[in-house]
């Protein structure tokens, strides 16, 4: 009897004292810059995940890879169990890597990838983002469906009748790897399925008139349009925006210019044809509004799914073998990309 | 235990003192290295800001020319008539004298596509083809800087890039010749100290540039254990901070070493400095420690010792110590010593006056079993009885008895005054009859003065002194014996007609009174001693006397105060 009673007490108090002692454990997330509007989505979707079982903190490195360095060298000071690192300038990634390598770290890299050959065959190292070649060849896809009626330019969108679609890019970042796939990939897709439908007349269908970068942000957009528009005017038949801040920033510009918005409601014209990758709220709602022609879906959302799934996997010491996320290389994981027009909306 | 004390106390006070040393050696130093290392950290953020800024301008123009190919099918082609003659890449040197010269290499023959108008014409190998070109074409998605080598007393580096030429058309790679110069001597106006310098190297370690004379293999082991961040190393028994960062836009990452021994130096002297003050605030507390003991605690200390010697033994064996110390202590121990010393006296005193009581009793006592009195009455007793005066002798027989019976009283000390003249009535008529009625006497007594307690034996001495002295064989003397009282005071008087004494007689009996030298015999010292110790000082013995007409002696009592109250 008292026997009994001995274990029943024994059991509720372990019960009890385990309930207390249970610290989460901590993890460290890197931001390279909050301003970014794709970048504070997907930290918000990423934290919703990761605070079920998780601590958590955020750290905003402004754009500084000196502020995100001393932030990751404070948090190596620290207990953490897992660093998710969107880093400033992604060439830092191997000094990072070797950094962390003495605390046998996991970490996940994000939204900015690292030189293959940094992460090439690395131990609880990963990568997590989208394919940008894929974006851009869905962007491309978008502009050829919304120009190409009846295997013909839509006289609509080819103003000036040439055949020809005079293009100019909004890119990224300089030498993030999304700026430059996504600028490739879409004008060279774009090139091939114009040609393919309408035939080689022996010039580039695809005139590219400007490219020019505006670093992500929809600031900077909106300057980089009003150089390209004061440059080329009504010349421009096509907007392609490596992201949708950036494309939204171009559709400010071109609002707030009220000589082409008397223009476009005086004669029959539409709207500068203006496509953007990530889906943010804003571009959604720039769809919504009929300014934005297209966006691809950079799913949020999917990333940090796959990230917490990566997180839950590594601490937990789970084998990766079921993991619900494909390997590229054996530690990238490529989430997939959706159009997203008024239609898809 | 005073001496335990002192060792304590300078035990917790060198304890407290090591423990404030090191609290502020380490406090001290802690803020000389903080605020060295902020010092460091400002010097090396710019060190590390002009690179990055050197860079990031390098890079903002391969983005510029990187697009500028791809957008301008002229710019770059391998059709030499259509080639621009390069004014765009002539524009950019002019603007940017960094840059050395600009040339564009179709990435699949290695044939120069585009120049500025100063470079010469060459080609590359693409079979065998230098590390610049081959970095481009593995990383295509960033700027490749290559190693900083040094000619004609200036430093170059070369930027390599892959770019798409005629709208993805064509693939090729920019290279741009940099002077390294103006950002090397940069280096030389920051004061890194002795033995402080700077290294550039790439993600394997590899040199870039040193502003040193080498790149130690130990050196690379340092940069190898730190990567990235501060910390404080020690080479050549110099100390330095050691901070690690990447430099943006490129793989490479910058390593500065900063002499940091001056602070080492200052932390030595303050170390030192604090510790000599310290010792010294030891010593001179010790001393002060010691001055106290002496001046304060032994003098208490042996103080106390006196007082317990006195407590246990006996207050008349108190011998004065002579205690030194401070002014304080010597003044208790006067003030003690003044009272040990009053004590002292009181006790003398007491003891003394028991004495003197019993001595006074012993002696009335030994007056009135007189032998000679006694073989005087009986022999009287007999010479009546041979006369036939039977009568005469009883009387006396039992006057006589009367006398001694109240001379023992029992033993006590205190009678009625009643019993004292009964007394006194015995003796005179056995002294009457003895001296054949020489003499007569009157009692009279106040019949309330009978119930007061008087010491016995009081007046005996008085009327014998009288009828031995003062009558002296006169015929018909007179003895009255009168008591009464008057206001506090119980006064017995003892008259005779005598021939009287002279004054100088009486000033010499008073002064007698008061000498325990004297003892006259007369015995009225005796009486006026007893009176003294029973009643006080309010007590007295009055002579009166007038020469040839007699001599009053008055005994005075006080009714109140005195050992006759607390009896």
């Amino acid at each position: 009897m008292t026997k009994n009673k001995l274990l029943i007490i024994c059991s509720s108090l372990s019960v009890l004292l385990s309930g207390c002692k249970q610290v989460q454990k901590k993890i460290g997330i890197f931001l390279y810059n909050s301003n970014d509007t794709f970048i504070t989505e997907l930290n918000s979707y990423l934290t919703e995940k990761l605070k079920i079982s998780y601590d958590y903190k955020v750290f905003d490195a402004q754009e500084s890879q000196v502020s995100q360095n001393e932030q990751l060298l404070s948090v190596l000071r620290e207990d953490y169990s897992c660093l998710l690192i969107n880093t400033v300038d992604r060439l830092a990634s191997s000094a990072i890597i070797e950094k962390c390598s003495a605390k046998n770290l996991p970490l996940i890299f994000f939204n900015r990838e690292p030189l293959s050959e940094d992460i090439q065959g690395k131990e609880d190292i990963y990568y997590v983002g989208t394919s940008a070649s894929i974006a851009g060849e869905y962007q491309a896809e978008m502009a050829f469906d919304l120009f190409v009626k009846n295997k013909a330019l839509d006289p609509v969108y080819d103003r000036n009748k040439d055949g020809r679609i005079q293009t100019v890019v909004i890119k990224g970042e300089k030498g993030h790897q999304d700026a430059e796939q996504r600028t490739k990939s879409s004008t060279n897709r774009l090139r091939d399925l114009l040609i393919s439908a309408l035939g080689d007349n022996g010039e580039d269908r695809l005139e590219i008139l400007s490219v020019e970068s505006a670093d992500w942000m929809r600031s900077k957009g909106q300057n980089v349009m009003k150089n390209m528009y004061t440059e080329y005017g009504d010349k421009i038949e096509l907007v392609l925006s490596n992201n949708d801040d950036m494309a939204v920033g171009a559709i400010d510009y071109l609002l707030g210019n009220e000589k082409y918005m008397e223009q476009i409601s005086s004669k029959t014209r539409v709207f500068l044809p203006i496509f953007g990758v990530d889906a943010t709220d804003v571009g959604r709602g720039a769809i919504a509004n009929g300014y934005l022609a297209g966006t691809v879906l950079n799913d949020a959302d999917g990333q940090a799914s796959a990230i917490s799934a990566l997180v839950d996997y590594e601490l937990g010491n789970k084998d990766l073998s079921d993991f619900p996320y494909e390997f590229t290389d054996g530690n990238r994981i490529y989430i997939d990309e959706r159009k997203l027009t008024k239609d898809t909306l | 235990m005073g001496f335990q004390m002192i060792s304590w106390s300078l035990a917790v006070f060198v304890l407290f003192s090591i423990v404030v040393l090191i609290i502020e050696i380490f406090v001290y130093s802690s803020y000389a290295n903080q605020n060295s290392t902020t010092q460091n950290t400002v010097l090396t953020e710019q060190v590390l800001y002009n690179y990055e800024k050197y860079f990031e301008n390098i890079s903002t123009i391969s983005n510029q020319i990187q697009d500028r190919v791809y957008s301008n099918d002229d710019l770059v082609s391998d059709n030499e008539e259509k080639k621009e003659d390069g004014q765009f890449f002539d524009n950019i040197i002019a603007i940017k004298r960094e840059i050395n010269s600009i040339r564009v290499y179709s990435l699949s023959t290695g044939s120069l596509l585009a120049k500025d108008s100063q470079s010469i014409n060459d080609s590359v190998d693409v079979n065998n083809p230098d590390e610049w070109f081959t970095s481009a074409k593995t990383n295509t998605l960033i700027d490749n800087f290559s190693a900083v080598t040094y000619s004609g007393e200036s430093y170059h580096i070369v930027l390599s890039r892959y770019a798409e030429s005629n709208k993805g058309q064509l693939d090729c790679i920019v290279r741009m010749d940099l002077d390294f110069t103006s950002i090397v001597n940069s280096i030389y106006e920051v004061d890194f100290g002795t033995g402080g310098h700077i290294i550039i190297y790439d993600k394997n370690y590899s040199l870039v540039y040193t502003s040193s004379n080498e790149y130690s293999d130990s050196e690379k082991a340092l940069l190898k254990e730190n990567v990235l961040g501060t910390k404080s190393v020690t080479i050549d028994k110099h100390d330095f901070v050691l901070t690690q960062y990447t430099i943006s836009h490129t793989t490479w990452r910058v390593a500065l070493f900063s002499n940091v021994d001056a602070v080492r130096a200052t932390n030595t002297t303050f170390i030192i400095i604090t510790a000599i003050v310290c010792l010294a605030s030891c010593v001179a507390f010790s001393f002060i420690l010691v001055l106290l003991a002496s001046t304060v605690t032994r003098p208490l200390n042996d103080l106390q010792e006196a007082m317990d010697a006195v407590r246990d033994s006996d207050y008349l064996k108190y011998v004065p110590t002579k205690i030194k110390g401070s002014n304080e202590v010597e003044e208790l121990n006067e003030s003690y010593d003044g009272m040990m010393k009053q004590i002292k006296k009181l006790m003398s005193n007491v003891v003394e006056e028991q004495n003197n009581q019993r001595k006074s009793e012993f002696k009335a006592l030994t007056n009135q079993i007189n032998p000679h009195f006694l073989y005087n009455t009986l022999d009287s007793i007999i010479y009546l009885i041979d006369e036939g005066k039977n009568e005469d002798a009883q009387t006396m027989v039992l006057a006589l008895s009367k006398f001694f019976r109240i001379s023992i009283s029992k033993g006590k000390t205190i009678i009625p005054l009643r019993d004292e003249i009964e007394h006194i009535k015995n003796y005179l008529i056995i002294q009457k009859m003895r001296y054949k009625d020489s003499f007569s006497y009157q009692i009279e007594a106040e019949p309330l003065c009978l119930d007061f307690q008087v010491i016995k034996l009081i007046l005996q001495p008085i009327v014998e002194n009288a009828i031995y002295h003062g009558l002296h064989e006169k015929e018909s003397g007179i003895i009255r014996v009168i008591c009464y009282q008057e206001g506090d005071f119980l006064k017995l008087s003892v008259k005779d007609n005598g021939l009287g004494i002279t004054q100088n007689k009486i000033d010499e009996i008073r002064q007698s009174f008061d000498d325990p030298e004297v003892y006259n015999g007369v015995g009225l010292k005796n009486v006026y001693q007893r009176l003294k110790i029973y009643y006080g000082p309010k007590a007295d013995v009055l002579i009166e006397s007038v020469l040839d007409e007699g001599t009053t002696i008055t005994l005075v009592i006080p009714l109140r105060g005195g050992l006759n109250d607390q009896k």
